[in-house]
């Protein structure tokens, strides 16, 4: 039997009186790309921050790499990006890299980083002169740059442009393959994550649930079309359908068909809007 | 090894990068050495003296700064988070941080020995000079421990004022800026008592023929230490209940 990446095992935890986990379990076995997803307050950064022992269960067990997470030799096999990231304003982005690399075994190379992350031209700027997304794109160079096993990504796109947040998916799902790694990674842009990741976790009420990036895939498709209007309308192939007085809003698949049969049929309507689902609204249609 | 230097580098890097640090560390003690003592260092005597109070001052405020304000803020500071993940034994963090400290409060010492040399009549030799660093380093580790005690006490808004505070009034009071028979007729019973008074005495020994370490010194440093260990482990049990 292959040894575990990561266990919870029973795992009860709450912060003071709200709780997050309640005889939680889960285990993977296999190095894979996972996107963890959920509505806000459902647990995502609390499962990272206790699979890496900065949080500790008030029941149960969390072992990573079949040990205990505060173990020297499993930190070692770790790299992480957390939600806030903050660096000590006076230090230059290559000395950050450098010092982080210091306290690996076997590093990749500070050059071979700060190319992979695009930091060569701030690499003597000192930190506290970077922006949000420099500060990300280092925060996941620092988390890289160890040679993890396992890396946990809370929110590693926020802050980046689209291009970025593309070359930082193809960089990690490289980076997975090459090494074989487990990397969980959560994201508020699971539309992104589609083409990277090998499944999705969906975490609500102490259950995980697998999500496939094919199904994920047909749900981002879906679009959230709104509009007012007197008459009653029949649409058999909307997923959901809401009135209120006289505002309609509908989730639905193909929007644009949708819209030109409403012209089609003269359908009498106005104040028209047609938007992607929120993250959220996208969790409850899983659901 | 190269994981404790690299803590040390950092330290340093970011101690000398940070004028506020620099001024307040470093040369604010070497500030008022030249303008309260060097007017006062008419003897040889009185040179080496005043020359052993500063350095003691200094060493103090180094050390106890140096955990205090840092303990508070990496309570919410991102980056100490983050450093928690990294493969970093306790004791890197805690000695690389102490061998800085060292480092700098040497550095202030050394400015003020220099100061001492050029401006007051002292004969203290650069080996005395090294002896007192080395009593001031192994004294002033009860100092690490209360600045960790302050720095858990206290918010990140709140540390450097109280911190400050306690710096100012425990070297005024324990004889390091003013020599104890000169302080405040009131103020002279208690000076006795406190542990910056003892651990002043260490400097004094060393920078003047008249002063020997007693063992009482020491006693009274290590009780202090040991006082000081006791409130921290009180203070990680309350912690670990609330959490």
């Amino acid at each position: 039997m292959p040894q575990s990446l990561l266990k919870f095992q029973n795992v009860d935890f709450s912060y003071r009186n709200t709780l997050v986990y309640k005889d939680f379990n889960l285990e993977i076995n296999q190095p894979q790309f996972i996107s963890v997803v959920g509505s806000n307050g459902s647990g995502k950064s609390t499962l990272l921050k206790l699979a890496m022992g900065l949080l500790q269960p008030q029941k149960g067990e969390v072992s990573l790499l079949g040990q205990n997470p505060h173990e020297m030799a499993v930190k070692a096999q770790v790299g992480s990006s957390l939600q806030d990231i903050s660096f000590p304003s006076s230090e230059r982005v290559e000395e950050i890299l450098r010092f982080i690399s210091k306290q690996y075994r076997s590093p990749l190379s500070v050059e071979s980083v700060i190319s992979d992350f695009f930091l060569n031209d701030f690499k003597n700027k000192p930190c506290g002169q970077l922006s949000g997304g420099m500060k990300r794109r280092l925060s996941l160079a620092c988390a890289l740059i160890g040679n993890p096993k396992i890396l946990f990504l809370d929110e590693p796109t926020t802050g980046l442009d689209q291009k970025s947040r593309n070359k930082l998916l193809e960089n990690l799902k490289n980076y997975q393959s090459q090494y074989q790694a487990l990397i969980l990674v959560i994201s508020h842009h699971p539309g992104d994550m589609i083409d990277a990741v090998d499944c999705f976790f969906h975490v609500k009420n102490s259950q995980v649930k697998s999500i496939s990036p094919e199904k994920m895939n047909n749900l981002t498709r879906l679009k959230k079309v709104k509009f007012k209007s007197h008459q009653e309308l029949d649409l058999p192939e909307a997923l959901r359908i809401t009135r209120t007085n006289d505002t309609y809003e509908i989730v639905i698949e193909k929007s644009d068909h949708f819209i030109r049969d409403l012209c089609r049929m003269e359908f009498p309507f106005n104040s028209l809007e047609i938007e992607p689902l929120s993250p959220d609204e996208l969790i409850e249609e899983i659901l | 090894m190269k994981q404790f230097l690299s803590h040390v580098l950092s330290q340093l890097r970011i101690g000398f990068r940070d004028p506020a640090y620099l001024f307040t560390s470093i040369l604010l003690p070497a500030g008022l050495y030249w303008f309260f003592a060097v007017p006062e260092s008419k003897s040889a005597f009185a040179a080496k003296f005043m020359t052993g109070s500063f350095c003691a001052f200094a060493f103090f405020g180094i050390i106890f700064l140096q955990y205090s304000i840092n303990t508070s803020q990496e309570k919410e500071s991102a980056w100490s988070i983050y450093l928690k993940t990294l493969p970093i034994p306790t004791w890197v963090h805690i000695f690389s941080r102490l061998i800085a400290s060292f480092i700098l409060g040497s550095l202030a010492c050394l400015i003020i020995y220099l100061a001492s040399l050029f401006f007051t009549p002292t004969d203290l030799s650069l080996q005395s000079f090294c002896k007192m660093l080395i009593l001031l380093m192994i004294g002033g580790l009860p100092f690490l421990l209360m600045g960790l005690v302050i720095g858990q006490a206290f918010k990140p808004r709140a540390v450097v004022p109280v911190s400050n505070f306690f710096h100012l009034t425990l070297s005024f009071a324990g004889g390091l800026w003013k020599p104890p028979e000169i302080l405040p007729k009131a103020l002279q019973p208690i000076t006795p008592w406190l542990p910056t008074y003892h651990y002043g005495s260490l400097a004094w020994s060393v920078s003047s023929s008249d002063f020997s370490i007693k063992i009482e010194n020491w006693i009274y440093l290590f009780v202090f230490g040991l006082v000081m260990t006791l409130i921290l482990f009180i203070q990680n049990q309350k912690q670990t209940i609330q959490e």
